[in-house]
């Protein structure tokens, strides 16, 4: 069965449970159509990129981020994504598939950070980038004199 | 004594800190690769290759269905 990630943009006028109850009719929900293995990854309230307008036509600057990860059939997510569709209080849903199991720490920013660091001490040291820099061993004498021949 | 040409090299970050997998929830590494307008970089000014380029461009537009990267911003940083 395929990996799915769905991603539940919750409104957060609600009340905690209100939320809390929410998500859980959901985890059942899809639990019920027959996912295994799910994981549920509340992120709590945070601020939006942009405002999205509720359901009473105010506009909402902050909301709940839940993550639910499952194994299921394409028709689970079908059901799901129906229901989720009828609930006015979701701001946003996205479903993402995955092909294979993406890793579970992808600390990505540290790593980069590091690679950034490294390359300004290169730069600092005035030596350029020492690896990234390549020496072509190219005569450019030479081939000056071949072009003006 | 021949003079020796140099050619800077781009290497990718995300090669280099052997990333296999970009996840479109880290809004943190994301935005080091948008502009102040929120437009992504091209790969020509950030060194990306063309894989990773994909991969990051993928991620930046499923956070921005979710609203944890703007489409357009006058200043996000």
């Amino acid at each position: 069965m395929p990996l799915y990630e769905t991603t539940l943009v919750i409104d957060s006028l609600l009340e905690e449970t209100v939320i809390t109850e929410k998500v859980q009719k959901y985890v059942d929900l899809v639990t019920k159509a027959g996912a295994v293995d799910l994981q549920v990854d509340r992120r709590g309230v945070r601020k939006l990129a942009y405002d999205i307008k509720g359901k009473d036509g105010q506009w909402r600057t902050q909301a709940d981020y839940t993550f639910l990860f499952y194994e299921a059939p394409g028709t689970a997510v079908n059901i799901l994504e129906k229901q989720l569709l009828l609930d006015e209080d979701m701001l946003r849903t996205m479903t993402v598939r995955y092909d294979r199991m993406p890793p579970a720490t992808p600390a990505d920013l540290n790593a980069i950070e590091a690679v950034d660091s490294s390359r300004d001490d290169d730069e600092e040291r005035g030596r350029g980038d020492r690896e990234r820099v390549k020496d072509t061993g190219v005569d450019v004498d030479a081939l000056e004199e071949e072009e003006e021949g | 004594m021949p003079r020796e040409k140099k050619i800077r090299v781009k290497v990718c970050k995300f090669c280099e800190a052997k990333i296999t997998h970009i996840d479109y929830k880290d809004e943190k590494l994301l935005r080091r690769f948008l502009s102040d307008r929120g437009k992504i970089i091209p790969r020509r000014m950030s060194g990306v290759c063309e894989r990773h380029q994909r991969m990051l461009t993928t991620a930046v537009k499923r956070a921005r269905q979710i609203a944890l990267l703007p489409y357009v911003s006058e200043m996000i940083k």
